[in-house]
């Protein structure tokens, strides 16, 4: 599908996007999935096929699937000694990609020093392994965000494969008037929510405010609110380059998480999901539970985090749930999410598209990815690629207030007076 | 398979045969499908998804399955109150397409007038749902069939999913010869009457062939074996876009008409539409060995693209081959007419490599009617629309069936008047 937005969807080595999410450290696996000495693992991440492994002394490689000497696929090589041996002729990597044994030559015409693998840069922060997939030398630090300074013990990561583009995925987030809909369309007014969720049932149509910041893009929705006389309730989202969002899953003062559609290829992407572990509470309202239905890992390219749920068995609607009880007749928000935003087609055709007010920051963020992946190109990086520290202090939500002024200095500010706080609390 | 040949098996939005077939009613679904207020069904024509619904007042809305708004199936929608409603924001449509509601968005800000959902004409008529995917000002009358004109109590319709391109399917019935030898090759003359015996008495007919305003119509003939002094004529029709007429009972009794819908450009609909007077006598007298006509052995409908009248003899079970039957008592070891040729026609591959092949005098009608459809397509780009598209008055009185003449003149003349001569005679003895 030639579109407009070919130059922002595709990620493959050499696009456009695709260098430009090179520049960032993306998160590529739990820290459980990696065994020392055990087999190795198939990662796809951004059109490229490559495998995670863990050594004999505990250090995580990642590169290229393919030994640099005739292409056969180190998925099947042996893990032992501190480094990845190709089966087929014995070649043996260690977790940077050095040549460390070319078994099958002479000791004399061994030329070890001369070849690497295709290996990226790792690291792994708690439970989670990251991978710089551009030019070592200039890899920043690891995204500063909120919720990664949470111990371990408090985080729960979220890995759920998505069949599409990457940004179509991502759009699902920067539209919250859905939620009113696809997650409690069937929930009435007078349903007994708690207050946030009732403030999105009792209006269903909210307005939109959009800004461009350095580290991407915010956007508020704001109605009056129902609960608090003369307050306007607002669900306030931020896109972080080059793949990450907060949406307003929880009011500003829970909603301390962060999450990410990394593609895969262009048609898959892995959504990743870093949140404080409780920060939501399951709700009476039928069909919008929290639990993700995951089939058992596979060794497959595309075998990691798939949903029980989808296209093949119409994501297990239940048509007379629909007609009674739910919106959708489909179990948990993130099922209903996955199946709406799979449903478009791998690559959505936007030319069949009718936006409307209410997909203003969708609009918006892909003429900020046209032009920043255009001034890419002609050598202007993202700021926050060089400057993670962008990241810190971010947060979306939702709020009422009663304050007059600005909306994102007044969401600012909010966020502020909360972040001191959980400091405080911390200390 | 990429050839010369696609320009008339490709028929997605904007091919050249595709575009032609959308100047064309198209049935697309059993009147039965598509309860009111019932789930959508998904149904794939002609490389378009689409979804089929019935409203609350019973209207039947068939439209591409994206909602206009963000793309998002509406097979997943609410089907309620007279229209389907988008589960993503609530975008609500009727069985038009007109946009009825926009319940995310303030009510100032909506613009329901000027959202469509990418609607198709549909009626119902003959048990089936007719669909016309082309420029609803253009849409002609529904086909003046034959078979959707007699009684219905007990007549027949038909539909049955093959995985191969349309146009190879069709080519089946365009090739009488084969019926003597995937159907009735185990049969022996020596143990069989009337045109049975006419059949497998001589293999190997010889053929005329014609172009017709509505097609094409061809002739296969071969000396009686019954009647002395007497020719044995099959003959049968093709007519636009996706019809045939196939010789399969005596010309009296065979009135049906047959289509293979494009799914994609590899998957197919075989939809019959049979009259009472085809069907009933057929059944009891085709049994013979293991090529027996029977019903159609299909699957419950799945609710998936693909999952609609899927025979249960497939490639991957060998279509039930049973291979000791296939020595001793049927041509092939499988079970059912239309599984038969169900069978040799998906084997060809998903669309076939006419570069393979090599056409034998007995493929006249398959060359003759590509070189047609050819020519078609090609005159349809330059903007030369085929008559029967304006004038489904063409497909009146068409009938295919076999006869047995001992007169002599041209085969077309005689052909047609024994289907006057036919259509005269029942019309005397319908009781006014």
């Amino acid at each position: 599908m030639s579109d407009p937005y070919e130059s922002i969807v595709r990620t493959g080595p050499g696009t456009p996007m695709g260098e430009l999410m090179r520049q960032f450290w993306i998160p590529a696996a739990l820290s459980k999935e990696l065994e020392a000495d055990a087999p190795p693992v198939r990662l796809m991440l951004l059109g490229e096929k490559l495998i995670a492994f863990r050594d004999s002394s505990g250090k995580v490689g990642i590169m290229d699937h393919r030994c640099p000497h005739r292409c056969a696929s180190l998925f099947y090589g042996r893990v032992e000694e501190n480094g990845i041996r190709c089966v087929y002729h014995g070649w043996k990597y260690d977790a940077e990609g050095n040549c460390v044994d070319q078994a099958n030559i002479p000791a004399r015409q061994q030329f070890t020093d001369k070849i690497h693998t295709k290996a990226y840069l790792t690291v792994e922060r708690n439970g989670l392994i990251w991978v710089f997939m551009g030019d070592r030398t200039k890899a920043p630090e690891l995204p500063p965000f909120e919720v990664c300074s949470l111990p371990e013990s408090k985080i729960d990561y979220r890995f759920v494969q998505r069949r599409c583009n990457w940004l179509q995925a991502v759009e699902g987030d920067l539209d919250t008037s859905h939620v009113g809909f696809l997650h409690f369309g069937a929930a009435k007014p007078s349903a007994r929510l708690d207050r946030e969720h009732q403030d999105i049932v009792v209006n269903r149509a909210p307005e939109y405010k959009v800004a461009e910041v350095p580290y991407g893009l915010t956007y508020g929705a704001h109605r009056p609110s129902p609960t608090v006389p003369g307050g306007t309730y607002w669900r306030t989202a931020h896109y972080l380059f080059p793949f990450w969002i907060m949406p307003p899953v929880a009011s500003l003062e829970l909603n301390i998480m962060v999450r990410a559609f990394v593609p895969m290829d262009d048609d898959h992407c892995m959504f990743v999901g870093i949140e404080p572990k409780g920060y939501i509470k399951e709700n009476n309202q039928p069909g919008a539970f929290l639990k993700d239905n995951l089939h058992p890992n596979t060794t497959d390219w595309y075998g990691r985090y798939r949903m029980v749920e989808a296209e093949e068995n119409d994501y297990l609607i239940d048509r007379e749930e629909q007609r009674e009880k739910s919106y959708t007749g489909i179990q948990s928000i993130h099922t209903q999410d996955q199946c709406v935003t799979e449903s478009m087609g791998e690559i959505v055709d936007r030319s069949f598209e009718n936006l409307a007010p209410s997909d203003i920051a969708i609009a918006r963020n892909r003429r900020m990815l046209q032009n920043t992946v255009k001034a890419f190109t002609e050598g202007k990086r993202p700021a926050s690629a060089d400057d993670p520290s962008l990241l810190t202090h971010i947060r979306g939500g939702y709020y009422t207030t009663t304050e007059p002024g600005d909306w994102l200095k007044l969401h600012r500010e909010e966020v502020q007076k909360l972040v001191k706080q959980s400091a405080t609390a911390i200390a | 398979m990429s050839d010369q040949f696609d320009l008339i098996t490709r028929t997605g939005p904007g091919t050249p045969m595709g575009e032609l077939m959308r100047q064309y009613w198209i049935p697309a679904a059993r009147v039965s499908e598509v309860e009111r207020d019932g789930p959508p069904v998904r149904i794939m024509l002609l490389g378009e998804k689409l979804i089929a619904f019935r409203d609350s007042s019973g209207r039947v809305g068939v439209m591409d399955h994206r909602c206009p708004h963000r793309c998002a199936s509406l097979y997943y929608g609410r089907n309620e109150e007279n229209g389907i409603r988008c589960v993503y924001h609530g975008w609500k449509y009727d069985v038009d397409g007109n946009c009825v509601d926009q319940a995310n968005i303030p009510e100032r800000q909506q613009f329901k007038d000027r959202v469509r959902a990418k609607a198709y004409l549909a009626r119902e008529r003959h048990g089936v749902i007719w669909i016309y995917m082309g420029d609803p000002a253009k849409a002609p009358d529904l086909p003046p069939f034959e078979a959707c004109f007699q009684p219905q109590e007990g007549g027949n319709v038909r539909f049955v999913q093959r995985r191969c391109n349309w146009l190879q399917a069709v080519e089946g019935d365009l090739d009488t010869s084969h019926v003597g030898l995937l159907h009735f090759g185990a049969n022996k003359a020596t143990q069989e009457a009337g045109s049975r015996r006419d059949l497998v008495a001589n293999r190997a007919p010889e053929y005329k062939v014609v172009e017709t305003p509505y097609g094409l119509c061809y002739g296969a003939h071969r000396p009686s074996a019954t009647v002395p002094g007497g020719t044995y004529w099959r003959v049968a029709h093709f007519l636009f876009p996706f019809w045939i007429m196939p010789p399969v009972a005596s010309l009296e009794e065979n009135v049906m008409v047959r289509a293979f819908i494009p799914m994609d450009d590899e998957h197919c609909m075989f939809v019959g539409l049979e009259s009472q007077r085809y069907r009933r006598p057929q059944d009891d007298r085709f049994r013979v060995g293991g090529a027996a006509y029977r019903r159609d052995n299909v699957e419950d409908n799945a609710t998936g693209w693909y999952g609609r009248y899927r025979m249960i003899e497939c490639e991957e079970n060998d279509y039930l081959i049973d291979r000791e039957q296939q020595r001793e008592k049927s041509y092939t070891g499988i079970e059912g007419i239309h599984t038969q040729d169900q069978c040799v026609t998906e084997s060809m591959g998903g669309s076939v490599d006419h570069s393979f092949e090599n056409l034998a005098p007995s493929d006249i009608a398959i060359a003759r009617n590509r070189r047609m459809l050819m020519t078609a397509a090609k005159a349809f780009q330059e903007g030369k629309r085929p008559p029967s598209a304006d004038n489904p008055g063409l497909y009146d009185h068409v009938r295919g069936g076999y006869y047995t003449t001992t007169e002599s003149g041209d085969w077309l003349a005689l052909h047609r008047e024994a289907v006057q001569k036919l259509l005269r005679e029942e019309k005397n003895a319908v009781p006014a």
